[in-house]
């Protein structure tokens, strides 16, 4: 449908909704977790008929006919429900304290789990703390972005990576909100995790279909991650002790007066220094991370609060090292470090205005650095020399958005709101040094490369309503306004759709969206596992990306209820891609993007998507996926504008995860893993013999052929002993890839020499079998 | 200590025991083996043929082939065919003449006919002037052709060609004004005895470059591969001219 019909449709639909405001009665208050006055998010507020949930602040208000007895219960998972019987005559505001469900079983974490599925907008997922506990994932760590890459249409590029192709989509059409600040560059060096602390995650929604139009910014999914608020009620401790890293946590109130709770956490990853140190060993690879989340909240008065968070992280990487330069014999010596650091700083205030408002306003900053020092030198007799380079680049944002939560009559909830993002980037500066020493002579130069910071100012108006038009039909539509001011300006409209039919048990949804990218990120052609990326921004060169995805796709219980089984299909185009050229091979890509990056480009993806989850005897759980996708890319000046398939289409995927509950103390989980490899870029034929040229390998298209395929299976247990009232203790151990299986983490093109040349690929091996064992305390103080 | 250390050895066997480079194997590797098509003419010393296998690249076996015929055309009409089946009797026995346009088509059994992009044949080129000074050699000619772009080969004294074509020996500046008459100064590394100023047609010139873009990001490791230029619609190879002057000149011996 061409932009101007669907917005014309969605404002004709906003102009029937708002109509639909009018005189009601409205229950609205918090939900909140008992024991630590968390606030709880999605949590499900119904009646007999009418239905909402807990926003991200906890906040629901529900829109009632007067004069008619309702009974209104509370659900979430993990927690009792709770029920209230109300004969209301006028607005009432009710605030729930819900209880840890001590004896939940499986058959009610599914049930209400398919509830919420149900509900869930088209390719939605909510991730609670307690899926990322419970899965066994690489080194016993609570990643998240290691758990979503296990979900269906979501791959990883390769063995240890901590970025994710989604919908076969590239890695740097993913964004991430902490505490609803963007972020950049998420994965720490080596693929070993990514940089959010699963054990603080209070809750995540990822979003790869329908996107509500308050995100914006990427073309393929978003994921907005709320961290914890942290215990106002007492003071608490959690650790979580690895053999490589750790990560501590304490948590408690803030001001006596006021119901304030704060929580300081800290990750460490440290066994290479530890390592280096017992050692002695001079110049050994080193590496490490670190990061530092702080959040602070108070509540001012019953209807409005504040909250501060930060976190800053930092990796260090170096290899190699210098060598005193001998005067008898040849040595060479070289040293290469990375460093990469990202900090955020969040101020959110959140304000109940009336029963049936609900203002969010934030103001963040983020900022991305990434430094890479390589250093070479040689010495020989009298002879020696250094050549050292120092490349570094950063992207800084102030962000702030505001936006307004309004329920209209039929509880329809309408979403409006401003954000605005200034993006500072400094794309490069190179500097450059040469020393060069015979004898006592001594020869010098240096030279140094910078980009120009680069500035984009993007504005985005949104607006969004959600709401059942029938008792069948539910919709939900958005409409973001974008403009992207740069040495140029771009307004983008994105009209997004998505409309739910239930019929029977079955609920069917289909959804369409437009996306735009207004940041791109610079990567050399196979380097794209990095997780440090250049950005640039949209100029008046490089318009913005865009995504246009159409999905459709059904939920049903079958076998009497005892699978949950959902399919989902889709079909994304791409538009105005940019891609580095064949011929940036080094810095110059980040100092002369003009000149080496392929416009234009254009790309589809499509594919199906299907997941199916039981539980056996109340004791297994399990959750199966399968995804086939094909993903294909188009750029004029590359192997003359034929279509290629992408690097991450990986076609086949399956996923399956156990968890069995053994006891009260014993739980066991296992993972299964099979992605179809990544594509690569194989020559069909080598050329020996000729009178004019060197002999080449020649290509017929980019990526032609399919990889290995990848799979694994992680086998994990967690021993859980309550000691005391106040001292939980649990070890969590297991094998990530049991059986050993190689994949590699990078692979490169291989040439033999010997009997004939031909053409190999090799690849590097980091993980094999990973065992790990990790020990988790938590004591209230 | 003893346990920080255990815990350290397990992390170290961790991270450190499976580092391991291995080969990937392939289910179904893209090898192929089929004629590569070179076929130029010098206009100092006339047509060099070269018609021969490909290696597959995933093993390095070739398949070899029978040639049914060669034919040199000029516009439409064939002017030359020859159907010696060996590639070292190829020949074409034919002059071609300045301002026309020729194609090639090559028939090998079993496979329809290969047949080149057309070229047009703009005869010999003439430097007007070589300046020697020490280790610096530098060149002016009449430039003819507004878009042209120039190479010059350096040939030792034995007569083997010091330097295959590359892309750094191309001389365009197609950026900006082509002025009428280039000039370029080479830095001599060795003794030398002659040069050779060649003016490829625009085919062989991308031809020539692509395989320069070739080697420049194949070692790199990041890059992307490169598509090396054919002008065959079908089959693989160049076809084209090389308009040539050359000059001896003795710097040292």
């Amino acid at each position: 449908m061409a932009l101007k019909q669907i917005t014309t449709v969605w404002l004709l639909l906003l102009f029937t909704a708002s109509s639909l405001c009018g005189q009601s009665l409205t229950i609205s208050g918090y939900v909140k977790d008992f024991t630590n006055n968390e606030v709880i998010i999605d949590a499900v507020i119904q009646t007999q008929n009418q239905y909402t949930t807990t926003n991200a602040h906890g906040y629901f208000s529900l829109s009632l006919k007067a004069d008619q007895p309702i009974t209104l219960t509370v659900s979430h998972v993990g927690f009792e429900p709770q029920s209230i019987k109300l004969n209301p005559d006028n607005d009432s505001v009710i605030n729930f304290l819900m209880k840890v469900h001590e004896l939940e079983t499986l058959k009610v974490i599914y049930d209400q789990k398919f509830k919420t599925h149900k509900d869930q907008l088209p390719g939605a997922q909510t991730i609670e703390s307690s899926d990322l506990a419970n899965a066994s994932l690489m080194l016993g760590e609570a990643d998240i972005i290691k758990y979503l890459a296990l979900q269906s249409g979501v791959t990883t590029g390769v063995e240890g990576f901590a970025q994710i192709s989604v919908r076969g989509g590239g890695l740097y059409e993913n964004q991430y909100y902490l505490d609803g600040i963007p972020m950049y560059n998420t994965g720490h060096l080596l693929g070993l995790s990514s940089i959010f602390n699963g054990n603080i995650i209070k809750k995540a929604n990822f979003y790869k279909g329908h996107v509500p139009s308050q995100y914006g910014g990427r073309l393929s999914s978003f994921t907005a991650i709320e961290t914890k608020n942290g215990n106002s009620n007492r003071w608490e401790f959690n650790g979580d002790f690895g053999l490589i890293d750790s990560d501590a946590s304490i948590e408690g109130p803030l001001f006596k007066k006021k119901k304030s709770s704060i929580i300081i956490s800290s990750r460490a990853f440290y066994i290479i220094p530890l390592i280096n140190e017992l050692r002695k060993e001079e110049g050994a690879v080193n590496y490490y991370f670190y990061d530092l989340n702080v959040k602070a909240n108070m509540e001012i008065d019953d209807k409005s609060k504040i909250e501060l968070s930060y976190f800053y992280g930092r990796d260090h990487l170096r290899t190699g090292k210098y060598r005193p330069p001998s005067t008898v014999m040849e040595t060479k010596s070289d040293l290469e470090k990375q460093n990469i650091s990202n900090a955020v700083l969040s101020l959110r205030y959140s304000n109940a205005i009336d029963k049936k408002s609900f203002l969010t306003a934030h103001l963040g900053y983020t900022s991305n650095k990434s430094d890479i020092y390589n250093g070479f030198g040689f010495a020989f007799d009298q002879l020696s020399n250094l050549t050292e380079n120092n490349f570094s680049a950063q992207i800084q944002d102030i962000y702030a958005r505001i936006n307004l939560d309004r329920l209209l009559n039929n509880n329809f909830r309408w979403i409006n709101g401003v954000e605005t993002i200034l993006h500072t980037l400094a794309p490069g500066q190179l500097s450059t040094s040469y020393l060069s020493q015979f004898g006592n002579e001594k020869t010098q130069s240096s030279n140094r490369l910078t980009q120009s910071n680069q500035h984009l100012t993007q504005i985005s108006l949104f607006s969004n309503i959600d709401g059942k038009l029938s008792k069948n039909i539910r919709s939900n539509l958005g409409l973001r306004i974008t403009t992207a001011i740069s040495n140029s300006t771009y307004l983008r409209l994105e009209p997004r759709l998505a409309i739910f039919y239930s019929w029977k048990d079955i609920t069917f949804k289909a959804s369409a969206n437009l996306h735009h990218q207004y940041l791109h990120p610079l990567v050399l052609g196979n380097n794209e596992r990095q997780p440090m990326a250049i950005w640039q921004s949209t100029n008046k060169n490089t318009k913005p990306q865009s995504s246009k995805l159409l999905s459709l796709g059904l939920i049903k219980p079958i076998f009497n209820n005892k699978i949950n089984w959902s399919i989902d299909g889709f079909y994304k185009f791409y538009n105005h891609l940019i891609s580095a050229q064949n011929s940036a091979t080094g810095f110059e890509l980040f100092f002369e993007p003009e000149k080496y990056l392929n416009y234009n480009g254009r790309g589809r993806a499509y594919g199906i998507e299907t997941t199916a989850e039981t539980i056996l005897g109340d004791k297994i759980q399990l959750h199966t996926t399968y995804t086939w996708t094909k993903s294909f890319r188009q750029f004029d000046d590359v192997f003359d504008g034929k279509e290629f398939p992408f690097k991450f289409q990986r076609e086949h995927n399956i996923g399956l995860n156990a968890i069995y509950r053994l006891s009260e103390r014993w739980s066991l989980s296992s993972n299964f893993v099979f992605n179809s490899g990544q594509r690569f870029s194989f020559p069909v034929a080598y050329v020996e013999n000729s009178n004019l040229v060197r002999n080449f390998f020649l290509f017929n298209q980019r990526n032609n052929i399919e990889l290995p395929p990848y799979h694994r299976l992680d086998l994990g247990a967690v021993w859980n002993k309550q000691i005391n009232k106040v001292y939980n203790f649990a070890i969590k151990f297991g094998v990530y890839n049991a059986y050993s299986k190689k994949n590699p983490i990078v692979v490169y093109p291989d040439v033999f020499l010997e009997g004939g040349e031909y053409f190999a690929i090799k690849g590097e091996v980091l993980f094999q079998a990973l065992p790990y064992i990790n020990f988790k305390i938590h004591r209230l103080l | 200590m003893k346990v920080i250390y255990i815990i350290s050895l397990l992390g170290l066997t961790t991270l450190t025991s499976c580092l391991e480079t291995i080969t990937l194997e392939l289910a179904h590797p893209p090898g192929l083996s089929f004629p590569y098509i070179e076929v130029i003419h010098y206009s100092k010393h006339g047509w060099e043929i070269l018609i021969t296998p490909t290696k597959r690249a995933d093993n390095g076996q070739s398949i070899s082939f029978d040639i049914e015929y060669i034919t040199l055309y000029e516009g439409e009409q064939a002017v030359y065919t020859n159907s010696q089946s060996q590639t070292d009797k190829t020949d074409i026995l034919y002059q071609p003449i300045e301002g026309k346009i020729y194609s090639l088509g090559v028939k090998i059994k079993g496979s329809d006919e290969f047949r080149s992009k057309p070229q047009l044949y703009e005869g010999s080129i003439r430097i007007d002037s070589i300046l020697v000074n020490r280790d610096i050699v530098a060149f002016n000619w009449t430039n003819r052709d507004v878009k042209g772009e120039y190479l010059i080969t350096e040939v030792n004294k034995d007569g083997d060609y010091n330097n295959k074509i590359s892309f750094s020996d191309i001389i365009s500046n197609t950026d900006t004004k082509i002025p009428s008459t280039l000039t370029h100064v080479l830095d001599l590394h060795r003794d030398t005895t002659y040069f050779i100023l060649n003016k490829p047609s625009s085919d062989v010139i991308t031809f020539l470059e692509s395989v320069s873009e070739f080697h420049s990001t194949f070692d790199d490791g990041v890059a992307d591969p490169h598509q090396v230029y054919s002008n065959f619609e079908s089959g693989f190879g160049i076809f084209g001219f090389i308009g040539q002057s050359q000059r001896v000149i003795a710097i040292r011996e």
